[in-house]
């Protein structure tokens, strides 16, 4: 952590003064949002000794600095420009080792017409609506977004199986036809963050062992490759996204102990995500929706061997595993919102995850429910005041949730 | 009687000219083009265009206050001011664009888009001036 903020300062530093020596002016801006919380959180998990659930309720309040970024961009002429984005979340502090600090996108993009852009580098690709600004909290008017684009959800639920995380190339852009707009983009970008050497002592991918490559290196040779087409006619957006990796089930643990793992193997899997995105709004209203499916193209014996490591480890409990006999997963969510004079704003949503490898929140429990309802209000161009009540809910045979969120947010863009 | 019949008239020719002010889409002498569709004008607001036919970059400027000159604009490119505010805010956040410079008056305008190659705007049809071409005329 320390090492970290070293680099930290050394990267901000290089950026600020290699910024002042070239001719291009540099915009640096940004945005901020600071979050209130009241938590609360009704669980029963069943327990062997008890032969039955055992219920746990936990509160909690936090006032935390949800995430910060900086931004910075420069027109660098003949159609180039260049763009960075730092992102600090939960509180950043490298000596007090509290949230995460990340170099989400640096990236050069090139822009001939309306119809061709590129861009190369590190950046969040285009695959349905929110992916690549999942993180601009000024745009939404979430405090917790939907399920899968909210990071603090990311202790249960992996993002890399829902979402392609980094692109490296990328061509898209926009073809007038009449009053519509067609619009379109195709990347390559890296494998999965579990393909991703780091230094946690911990990880199989520890740099040291000699048979890894380079912290921040692939170790698997698979990329990801995808892309997204749609229409924008008056005020209606829609699109569907598709991409294709492997998912990385080299190593993961089958024992409902987790302080006693059993490791099980089913190699790199190919997957197919398949999504599909609407946005409509019309005078004051809007309504945002997604959909996407996650599937997998499992060999004979891999299907054979899932299911046989997915087999009840309780008897008399049918879905005792601590994973489940598929890999497919599915997410959707529906905001239906309205705009009063442009400062004030409300909405409803609702969400819904399933995932056939955890057998909490597999289709066949009901998978993971998510309600939402708030507000904000703008007293400027620049400042969001935001309000959100959130429930999530999930059954199974292993545990149930049902947990409340409320939340108050201040959003500042600079 | 004939000064108050003579203030009605006044008066009524000068509601006549105000709400039937022109807008005209003015841009810097650099820029090639003789003159500009709606849709073209649209793209350009909207960030989707960033680069002249000749290739040069595009410097978009707007109007600050809602003015009668901005409602006229806006309308004829379709779209309403938190629409826009809203595109804009998605291309500067994930560095697709940089959303037009508005500044305060009709002048500020005209001067910016005189003073800065590949510049366009747009401001009311009576203040226009030889130090810039105009592309479009809004009725």
């Amino acid at each position: 952590m320390f090492k970290n903020g070293k680099r930290l300062i050394y990267l901000l530093a290089t950026f600020f003064i290699s910024t002042s020596t070239f001719a291009q002016s540099v915009d640096v801006f940004g945005f901020f949002q600071s979050v209130g919380t009241s938590l609360s959180i009704n669980q029963d998990v069943f327990s062997p000794l008890a032969m039955g659930k055992v219920s746990i309720n936990q509160k909690s309040t936090n006032l935390y600095m949800q995430q910060a970024n900086l931004f910075a961009t420069s027109e660098l002429g003949s159609g180039f420009s260049a763009f960075v984005n730092l992102e600090f979340t939960n509180n950043y502090s490298s000596n007090k080792f509290w949230g995460s600090f990340n170099l989400q996108e640096a990236y050069v993009k090139y822009q001939k017409n309306s119809a061709l852009r590129l861009k190369v580098g590190l950046f969040l690709p285009k695959f349905n609506n929110l992916n690549e600004v999942y993180n601009r909290t000024p745009l939404l008017p979430y405090i917790n977004r939907p399920l899968i684009y909210e990071t603090s959800f990311w202790v249960v639920i992996s993002p890399e199986d829902f979402l392609p995380q980094r692109g490296f190339f990328q061509v898209y852009g926009a073809l007038r036809m009449g009053k519509a707009r067609f619009d379109y983009s195709a990347f390559v970008g890296s494998s999965e963050d579990s393909f991703v050497a780091n230094e946690n002592p911990s990880s199989p991918n520890n740099p040291q062992n000699s048979s890894y490559p380079i912290s921040g290196w692939e170790y698997s040779k698979s990329k990801t490759f995808g892309g997204r087409i749609g229409l924008r006619y008056s005020g209606l957006k829609l699109g569907v996204s598709a991409t294709y990796d492997k998912d990385n089930l080299n190593k993961f643990n089958v024992s409902l102990d987790e302080t006693n793992p059993v490791y099980a193997s089913l190699g790199e899997v190919p997957r197919i995500r398949f999504g599909a995105d609407l946005e409509y709004s019309l005078k004051g209203l809007f309504l945002n929706a997604e959909y996407e499916s996650v599937n997998y193209n499992m060999k004979d014996g891999q299907d054979v061997l899932l299911k046989t490591l997915a087999s009840p480890q309780i008897p008399g409990i049918s879905n005792s595993s601590s994973i489940g006999g598929g890999l497919d997963k599915e997410f959707y969510y529906v905001t239906l919102g309205y705009n009063y004079f442009d400062n004030y704003f409300v909405y409803c949503n609702y969400g819904y995850l399933a995932d056939d490898f955890n057998n909490l929140i597999n289709s066949d429990n009901g998978g993971l429910k998510s309600y939402m309802i708030g507000g904000g209000y703008k007293p400027m161009d620049l400042v969001t005041l935001k309000l959100q009540y959130m429930k999530m809910k999930f059954n199974s045979d292993l545990a149930d949730l049902d947990q409340d969120i409320y939340s108050v947010a201040v959003s500042v863009s600079f | 009687m004939k000064i108050n019949k003579l203030l009605v008239i006044l008066t009524f020719f000068f509601i006549l000219k105000v709400s039937n002010a022109q807008v005209a889409i003015i841009a810097n002498k650099s820029v090639k083009e003789t003159g500009i569709t709606s849709d073209l004008t649209k793209d350009i607001y909207t960030l989707d265009q960033q680069r002249w036919s000749n290739g040069d970059d595009i410097k978009v400027y707007d109007i600050k206050a809602n003015n009668s000159s901005k409602e006229t604009f806006y309308k004829f490119i379709g779209e309403t001011p938190l629409k826009l505010k809203k595109i804009w805010l998605r291309a500067k956040l994930s560095g697709e664009g940089t959303p037009p410079k508005a500044l305060a008056t009709d002048n500020d305008v005209l001067n910016a888009v005189a003073t800065t190659s590949g510049a366009i705007g747009y401001i009311d049809a009576s203040k226009v001036t030889k130090k810039v071409k105009v592309l479009k005329t809004i009725k």
